[in-house]
This record gives structure tokens, C-alpha cells and sequence, in this order.
């Protein structure tokens, strides 16, 4: 494409569909007003949608938790805080995007905190805590803020990890997985995140063939073993000069950074993928030069940015898209090798992302995952004080009363947020479903949620959500817990959305059908589906439903018959 | 994707195969995955005059006491982790056999021929990315240690086979996962059915969900309404299509695997762990299946928690491990007691798979990934109480434990277990009870199509199916 027809591009004003659409992408959930604010900014709107994200705050969630603990009895201290991570967003424009990308980071550094930490909430939040800064920061300081996590160190067991003895080797666990996971994946990439092939290598290289057409393994059982001589001498923040601390009923553990017990950190030379650390450096030392080089691997910026496309924008992005945001990776445009920033601008600026004929592409999409799925009918319509206390507010943010425990995990077959059953996640990126797909090189990976015997629940939850004639949702709240039981909340209240203080209160029907579109369906619901809901809604009640201004069961007709639709499952 | 042409050639053997024995015969065969990598060497443990060594590589704080090992009948050389009670019974009683260091393989090979982890020892080929979870894992579901990008499992091909000559009426799934979806049972054609593993719910259904009826603009349910409208508007999303085609073999087939499952009881209680409500609705939809219709079946079942590296909370390793073979334990003996009671245990049979298992020299709290590992088949068929066993590359089967210590014939370093049995021969030992034909028909072998490799290996048969 020539200079002069992206920079035209650039310059056009984005519908409010489009708007959609791309909110669609970068949050997942939204309000109206998100989207009127992006258009209202016109051919900027995307862009000073950027900077706002980028220029707002981290929340700081100890703080505001324990705030919640001891002020609205919504957190004792047995119980997870990962939910409220969960509703926040829906509370506070300025996080939008942090949430989001806050997701895709999470689900490439899966962590089960109830595992690691049962009883602990301070696991989950000084875990947000102290990886936030970093998300519109920079890899190389996330990779960082990650390995020196305690939490991180508990989930793959290089907490207290000594050097070597007699007896004892260094744990491989971390040094394998920061490799395969993390950073550098299995196998040698190409820029456009395609497997290099042992005859594309340097003639140099000891493992180049002539003509060969092998993919390329990234590194040896040899190369984890040197570099879990790295990963020795840490414990958790509690320590003292030489004894490990790795008490998980520590709160200062959970909360800050590990640290190095002299001692314990191996001194020796350490060799791992080309690099030789030299004998006498220190823990932290060697960390910082283990981190750089796995940060300078050729393959880690397609290997982080094609994961992180997957979880954005679409499951089977092309060469070029791919290649185009692994620029943005190795250079911001001031040099800058990892700016975040650069990243997720990338991603979701992209021409493949913006484009509107990617739409009828078969191949382009991602399915939302479950958790998406179960909050975005409810959240995107905003809801009001029924769903939260206002009373109760830290910092502006209303208190969330509704918990995916008592709502979603009675119907949606997928486990809680942050409690994937190992460092692989709830789903792989590398999944299909069918063996056609997999031999055609594509993937579907949040379809590894979806069995034949959880539709059926995901059908009714998608039903329930739509709720009474006056009311989306007619879930009833249940008996939670008391740990999950905010004040005020009595057993078996129900959960309700009224329709009149919803994003759709107000409109003619034909406003009322796009404004479904705009928020639930990301401005991409076919005319076809919105011809058939517009019929049946008009019979639901056995009579014409077609007042000239807004009326509540017209509008739940409508919903009745385009949610649960196939396309509102993909978002494309 | 169409089912291959040798797939298709092979498909009269196959229905004759099914023809014979009056066509009614039933048999089902039941995969126990451990996820993570299950540490072998704390679970099928030496004694005699090898156990002093295995305690001294592994160290006495990771190791399981001469005292503690629980003995088997007529087996002088191994014994079990003290948690494994129910299989030392079933092993005893002749219907579990052990089956050691048996783990993925391209090319069988020796240690020298291996060489070292990072300089290979001759030009035979090794299985790809090993140690790794995820592609171990793979390996084991696929049979594939030479192809990562084989889309299909062993498992998943065989329905391909047996489906249209042992499962003609297709009013039931051939292939069932209580664990999610699985590479095992990828096929061509065929599709898995991912049936719920929930403790008090009906296998059919994962939660409180059934299909709404919306009546009031006809009588279809939302869901066939959303397929059928789909389908009507010619949309070509092929993520869409796959979601539909999930959907649709949810129409299709769960209330068939209700009425299987859903009102069947088990006679025996099985305990109440994940593993154990797994096995319980694998046993009732057996009990609930309709007698001659669907004459095959797979069935996948998975327990997580095997990669116990070290300390990730308060809990020491041997402790998790000894909870994780109890539950195990308890789950397969339910199982197996329940089969007996339906009176079925010789037409079904459980084994374990498992990614890896483990180094034998420890890391100070924990173990390390490993590569071979010992491994159960349980059910009357199985010739058990006694041990399946090579001692040198494609030697005789023997009935004693091999040498697992460092140093020995079979590490690979730091007693990583280089496999002397490939999983495709355990496999195709299972094929073959299950009724593959092993035999050229029609220009292909059914046996070869489904295990792409067992031509490198020296047996076809390991003998622990009779």
C-alpha cells in the first residue's frame, strides 16, 4: 500500500460501527458512551482513545481490597479477589484497556492462584500489583517483574531453589518454561512468527542442512539445565540473610518481590543458548543477563506478539499482520525494542484489524472465550446500583455486588478467572478442533472450552441473561458464602438489569436494534439476524410489538432472538 | 476433512471383523492420563537388590522405604507406593499388569546410540521436543514422536475404523472424553463427544443447562434455531462452522449419552474425587448403553497434578504424589469393581499414559521431567500379576524390573528412563484386543494406518492382552 493511501486512511473518521468494532477488540466490554466518545473524536478518536488508556493510572488493588475487606464485608479473608479484577473495568472507563490487555498478559502467564495460595487473597492481588506498571511499559521489565514474582516462584517451584550438591540438581521447572512459555517458544521463528527451517539458518550455524526442511528446536535439555543454575537463591520477601523464607501465610511475600539469600544463588559459569555468564555473578546479576538474552532472542518478539494477536484480535493472523506488529516490538520508532505501548497500538491499529473485508475473510476471528462471553450481555447494557452498592465506593468505584461464582459458574463450563489447572492455561493457543483445521495450520483455541455437554448450559445462561419483561437477567443471586456476601444482600435476591436504566432505556426500536448491535454484537450483526429478532420480537407476545418509542419488552424480544446467535460468539 | 483413501480401503476388514463372533460382542477401552508427567519412579518402585541404589540416586527424603513398598505376588524384583492398595489387589488377583519403561520412541535405541541430551550418539531418530509437556503429552495421543503437526490421535483414528462396522447406528458417540477435548480422540470424519465429568450432574449435561424451548414462535430450541438459521444464511466463518458442528453434536447426541448415563446408578460407590466422578460416568454411560447398537467405544478420562517439581505451597511433594496415586487408586479400583459387578470387566480395559516420567536424581524438594515410565492395564482381559519388561533394545519381554538407576543401561542423565518400550507397541497390543486387524487386506494393514511407526519396533504384540 502506498504512503499516500494509508496516510488517507489514517486521516478517515471511523463510523460508530466501526468504533464498535474496535472497542469490540480492545476491551471486550464497553458502555455507549465509550462509543460515542471515540466517535466524537472523529479521524483522532482512536488515537486520543490510546492516550487517555496509556495515561491513566494503575488502580492499585491492595489498597482499594482492603478498603473493601474492612468497609463493605465483601472480602474475609479466605476469599479470592481475582473477581473483583473481573469487574472493575465495568466501573471505570480509564481501565478499559488495561483490563483487556491485562487479560491477554495473564492467560500467557497462566497462574492458579487459589492453588498457590489457598486462603490468600493478597496471592492474586499483589500479583495485579505488581505486574500492572509493566503493561504499558516494557517486555523486558514485565519478564522481569514475572520471574521475580513470589507468586510466580510458587507456581513453578523455583522458590528456594539452592544450586547444585552432591545429591541435588537445580530445579529445571522454571528455567523450561521461561523459555517454552514466556519468551522464546519451542521453536525458531521468522519475523511473521512462521517455524524457521534448518536450511533458512546460518551456514554457520551447527544445526544448518543443507536444503533442510526440519523446523528448529529453540534449545537443548543442555540449555535448561545451565539456565536453571540462573534461577537458584531466591526466596520470598520475608527472608533473611541466609534462610530461605518461602512461607505462602506471609503477606509481605505476596506482595513484594524476591529476593536473593547469599548463599544459596549459584556462582559457578552458567551456559545456556549461546551465552556464557561468567563465574562470581550474583543472583541478580545473572538474572539480568539471563533476561536480556532471552529478550534479544530472535524468535521472542514474534513469539509474545502472535500470542498476544490471538488473544486480542484474531486466532489466525497473517504473516504480515504478524510481521507489521513485531516491528512495532523490535522498534517503537524511537529505537525502543519492547514498548508495550507500540504493541497493543499495533495490534489494534493495524490495517488487518481496521480492515472492514476481513470481516467476510473465512479464517479471521477469534471466538470469545467463556468469561467474555458471560459478562458481556449483562455488563455492556451498565447497570446500575442493583448491581453494585453505591453507597459503599473507594475511590469513586462502586462496590461489585455480583460474583462470577454465583452467576456464571452455575452454567458456563469453564472454571473461574485465574484458576487454569497447570502453566499451560485454560486453553492452547495451538488448539483445533478438528484435524482439518490443524493440517491446514489453523487454530480455534477458546473452542477447547466449548464440549458437546457444556452448550446446552451456555445456551441457558445465554437465555437467563435475557431475562423478564422489564429486567435483563433473571438470575437468582443464591445463597453465596458469607466471604462472597456483601452487606445488605440477603439470600436469594435476585440480580436484575432493569431495562430503564440500562444503555438501552431510551430510542425508537430501530435505535434500540443498533444500539444491541453496537454493544453486544461489535457493530457486526448481520441484517439477517436482525431481520428475524425484529420479527419475532414483533410476535413474542402474540401481538404486534411496534410502539414509536422505547418499550422494555419490545427491546427484551429483540434480545431474546439475536443473543445465543453463532455470530455473536466470534468476534471478527 | 474426508476420511484418507487407505482409510476407506481399509474399511472391509474393519466390517468384517465387526461381522465376526455373532456381531454383538462388546468392548471398550479406558485412558487414564496423568497430567504433568507422573514420577515412575516413586510409583513402580525396585526391590531387592536394586532398591539401596534407587534410594541413594533419589535421596532417602524423595524416596519410598524398603518397609513402605507394597508387595506384589510372584514379583521378586518391583513392588508399589503404598498408596496403590487397590491395584496391589487387582495385580495380585492376575487382572493388572505393569508395564515398564515404556514411553515415546521414533527409533528404538540403546544409550550409546543415544548419546547425550545435547550430542545424539548415531542418526536414529528422536522423538520431538522431549520433556516438553505440552509435546510429550501430544506424542502420547498421537503416536506421532516424528510429525508435531499430526492433527489426528490413535485413538481418534481407530473410531475411524471401527465406527461404521462396530457402530453402524450413529445414535452414539464412538468416542468419549470426560476431560475435555483431546488430541487423543482427534479423527478425520469422526468427531469426539465431550460429555460431562460434573459430580452430581447426569453425563450428558455439564450443569444446571438443557436446552431452552422457546415455544412461543414454534417448537425449536434456541440452539437448533441459531444452527438452523446459520446454516440457512450460507455463512462461511470457519470458526463459526466448528462451533455449529460442536453444537450440533450436542443436539445430536446428548440425549442419547443422558439416557445412557443419566439415570443409570453404578453398584459401587466411587469415591467423590475428580478422577473418581470421571470414572463413574464413564461407568454408568457403559452401563446405560444399548446392547448391540454401539459395540465399540474409547473413552478418555485425565487427573492433573503430576508435575510436582517442588514446594508450590506448604504441601512436600511425597505427600501430593501419595494423595494423587490414592485418589488414582481409589478411582480404579471402583472402576475395576464395578465393571465385575456389571459383568463386563473382560470386555473393558483401563490404562495409564502419562506426558513423562521423571528424573530419578531429585532437585532438592521435587523431581525434574523425565522421558520413560511404568505404566497399568487393567481388566479381565489383561494377563496381569506380572511385569512387561525389555531389557536390552528390542530383547524379549521379561517378567523382572529393568535397571533404573543412574548410570544404568536405560539413563539417559540424571536418570531420565530412555524408554525401552515404544508407546506404539502398547498401543497396538490394545488395538489388537480392541479387534484391529493386523493383517494386509485390500493393500493396507488397519494396524499400520493407525500406528504410522510400529514398523520400527520389534513387537507387535506385548502379550499383556493374551
Amino acid at each position: 500500500m502506498s504512503v499516500l493511501h494509508a496516510a488517507r486512511r489514517k486521516t478517515q473518521a471511523p463510523t460508530m460501527r466501526q468504533v464498535a468494532r474496535f472497542l469490540r477488540q480492545s476491551c471486550g466490554v464497553y458502555r455507549y458512551s465509550d462509543i460515542e466518545s471515540i466517535y466524537a473524536g472523529g479521524s483522532a478518536g482512536f488515537s486520543n482513545w490510546f492516550t487517555t488508556q496509556f495515561a491513566s493510572a494503575p488502580f492499585g488493588w491492595q489498597a482499594a481490597i482492603e478498603y473493601y475487606a474492612s468497609n463493605a464485608g465483601f472480602m474475609s479473608s479466605g476469599s479470592h479477589s481475582y473477581t473483583l479484577f473481573y469487574f472493575n473495568h465495568t466501573c471505570d472507563p480509564s481501565q478499559r484497556l488495561r483490563w483487556k490487555v491485562g487479560h491477554a498478559v495473564n492467560k500467557f502467564f497462566p497462574i492458579n492462584f487459589a492453588n498457590i495460595g489457598a486462603g490468600r487473597r493478597e496471592a492474586d492481588h499483589g500479583w495485579l500489583d505488581q505486574i500492572e506498571p509493566h503493561l504499558f511499559g516494557n517486555f523486558r521489565g514485565l519478564i522481569e517483574a514475572v520471574s521475580k514474582t513470589f507468586q510466580m516462584g510458587c507456581w513453578l517451584t523455583f522458590v528456594g531453589n539452592a544450586k547444585a550438591t552432591a545429591t541435588n540438581q537445580p530445579d529445571e521447572n522454571y528455567a523450561r518454561e521461561v523459555m517454552q512459555l514466556f519468551t522464546i517458544g519451542l521453536w525458531e521463528l521468522n519475523d511473521d512468527g512462521t517455524r524457521k527451517k534448518t536450511g533458512e539458518l546460518s551456514p554457520t550455524d551447527s544445526r544448518y542442512v543443507f536444503g533442510g526442511t526440519d523446523d528448529v528446536p529453540t534449545y537443548t535439555l543442555d540449555d535448561v539445565r545451565g539456565l536453571a543454575r540462573v534461577f537458584t537463591g531466591w526466596a520470598g520477601f520475608d527472608s533473611t540473610s541466609n534462610t530461605f523464607n518461602t512461607s505462602t501465610s506471609s503477606t509481605n511475600n505476596w506482595l513484594n518481590p524476591m529476593k536473593q539469600v547469599p548463599g544459596y544463588h549459584e556462582t559457578g559459569e552458567k551456559t545456556f543458548l549461546g551465552l556464557t555468564i561468567p563465574a562470581g555473578k550474583n543472583g541478580q546479576q545473572s538474572l539480568t543477563l539471563a533476561l536480556d538474552h532471552l529478550f534479544n532472542h530472535p524468535s521472542c518478539p514474534p513469539f509474545f506478539c502472535r500470542a498476544m494477536i490471538q488473544h486480542l484480535t484474531t486466532s489466525n493472523p497473517s504473516r504480515g499482520y504478524v510481521s507489521r506488529v513485531v516491528a512495532a516490538f523490535k522498534d517503537n520508532g524511537q529505537g525502543v525494542r519492547g514498548d508495550l505501548k507500540a504493541v497493543w497500538k499495533a495490534i489494534l491499529l493495524d490495517q488487518e484489524a481496521r480492515s472492514e473485508s476481513v470481516k467476510n475473510d473465512p479464517n479471521w476471528g477469534r471466538v470469545m472465550s467463556l468469561h467474555e462471553l458471560g459478562y458481556m450481555p449483562f455488563l455492556a447494557l451498565g447497570g446500575p446500583s442493583s448491581w453494585r452498592r453505591q453507597d459503599t465506593t473507594w475511590n469513586g468505584i462502586p462496590t461489585p455486588v455480583i460474583l462470577w461464582r454465583q452467576i456464571a459458574s452455575g452454567y458456563l463450563p469453564a472454571g473461574a478467572p485465574y484458576s487454569p489447572p497447570s502453566v499451560f492455561g485454560n486453553y492452547s493457543l495451538s488448539f483445533s478442533p478438528s484435524s482439518t483445521s490443524t493440517e491446514e495450520g489453523r487454530v480455534a483455541p477458546e473452542l477447547q472450552q466449548f464440549g458437546e455437554s457444556g452448550v446446552p448450559g451456555i445456551d441457558t445462561y445465554m437465555a437467563r441473561t435475557k431475562g423478564s419483561a422489564t429486567n435483563f437477567s433473571d438470575f437468582n443471586g443464591g445463597s453465596p458464602s458469607a466471604s462472597f456476601k456483601l452487606n445488605g444482600y440477603n439470600n436469594g435476591d435476585s440480580l436484575h438489569l432493569p431495562v430503564a436504566t440500562s444503555d438501552l432505556a431510551t430510542g425508537t426500536n430501530e435505535e434500540l436494534a443498533e444500539k444491541v448491535n453496537l454493544l453486544c454484537f461489535g457493530g457486526n450483526m448481520s441484517d439477517e439476524l436482525r431481520a428475524v429478532s425484529v420479527t419475532w420480537a414483533a410476535n413474542s407476545t402474540g401481538t404486534p410489538l411496534s410502539p414509536a418509542g422505547f418499550d422494555g419488552t419490545w427491546v427484551q424480544g429483540f434480545c431474546r432472538r439475536a443473543w445465543g446467535a453463532i455470530e455473536m460468539y466470534v468476534q471478527k | 476433512m474426508t476420511l484418507p483413501t487407505n482409510f476407506t480401503d481399509a474399511l472391509p476388514a474393519m466390517a468384517a471383523a465387526a461381522a465376526a463372533n455373532g456381531g454383538t460382542d462388546y468392548k471398550a477401552l479406558v485412558l487414564v492420563f496423568l497430567n504433568g508427567g507422573n514420577d515412575a519412579h516413586n510409583t513402580v518402585i525396585p526391590v531387592g537388590a536394586q532398591h539401596a541404589q534407587y534410594q541413594i540416586d533419589r535421596t532417602e527424603a524423595l524416596s519410598i522405604d524398603s518397609a513402605s513398598v507394597l508387595p506384589l505376588s510372584n514379583t521378586a524384583t518391583a513392588g508399589l507406593h503404598p498408596a496403590l492398595t487397590g491395584i496391589q489387589t487387582i495385580y495380585d488377583a492376575g487382572k493388572c499388569a505393569i508395564l515398564c519403561n515404556v514411553g515415546p520412541l521414533v527409533d528404538p535405541m540403546n544409550k550409546a546410540e543415544y548419546g547425550s541430551h545435547y550430542s545424539p550418539g548415531s542418526s536414529l531418530r528422536r522423538p520431538y521436543q522431549l520433556m516438553s509437556h505440552s509435546d510429550q503429552q501430544n506424542v502420547w495421543h498421537t503416536e506421532r514422536g516424528d510429525n508435531p503437526n499430526e492433527g489426528t490421535g490413535w485413538g481418534g483414528r481407530m473410531a475411524e475404523l471401527y465406527g461404521p462396522g462396530f457402530n453402524p447406528s450413529e445414535a452414539f458417540p464412538s468416542t468419549l472424553t470426560v476431560a475435555g477435548r483431546t488430541r487423543f480422540m482427534t479423527g478425520y470424519d469422526i468427531n469426539q463427544f465431550s460429555a460431562s465429568s460434573g459430580a452430581s450432574t447426569a453425563p450428558n449435561f455439564s450443569n444446571t443447562g438443557q436446552y431452552i424451548n422457546d415455544t412461543t414462535d414454534g417448537s425449536a430450541s434456541n440452539l437448533a434455531r441459531h444452527i438452523a438459521n446459520w446454516q440457512s444464511w450460507g455463512r462461511t466463518n470457519k470458526l463459526e462452522q466448528e462451533l455449529v458442528a460442536i453444537m450440533q453434536r450436542s443436539v445430536q447426541f446428548c440425549t442419547a449419552v443422558g439416557t445412557a448415563g443419566g439415570s443409570t446408578t453404578t453398584n459401587v460407590t466411587f469415591p467423590t474425587t475428580s478422577i473418581g466422578n470421571q470414572l463413574r460416568n464413564i461407568a454408568r454411560m457403559i452401563r446405560g448403553r444399548a446392547t448391540g447398537v454401539h459395540r465399540r467405544q474409547v473413552y478418555f478420562a485425565q487427573m492433573g497434578g503430576y508435575d510436582l517439581h517442588g514446594f508450590n505451597s506448604s504441601t512436600p511433594v511425597m505427600t501430593e504424589h501419595s494423595t494423587l496415586l490414592g485418589d488414582l487408586n481409589n478411582a480404579i479400583k471402583a472402576f475395576y469393581d464395578e465393571m465385575v459387578a456389571q459383568g463386563v470387566s473382560d470386555q473393558v480395559t483401563l490404562f495409564t499414559g502419562s506426558d513423562f516420567g521423571r528424573a530419578l536424581k531429585p532437585n532438592g524438594t521435587g523431581t525434574d521431567h523425565g522421558w520413560g515410565g511404568h505404566h497399568f492395564i487393567v481388566g479381565g482381559a489383561v494377563q496381569g500379576g506380572r511385569l512387561y519388561n525389555r531389557d536390552v533394545k528390542n530383547g524379549p519381554i521379561l517378567n523382572t524390573f529393568p535397571t533404573i538407576t543412574l548410570g544404568g543401561p536405560w539413563d539417559s542423565g540424571e536418570g531420565r528412563l530412555l524408554p525401552a518400550i515404544a508407546v506404539s507397541e502398547y498401543y497396538a497390543t490394545l488395538a489388537k484386543w480392541f479387534g484391529v486387524p493386523d493383517a494386509t487386506s485390500n493393500g493396507v494393514n488397519p494396524m499400520n494406518l493407525i500406528f504410522p511407526l510400529l514398523n520400527n519396533f520389534a513387537s507387535r504384540d506385548l502379550g499383556f492382552m493374551g
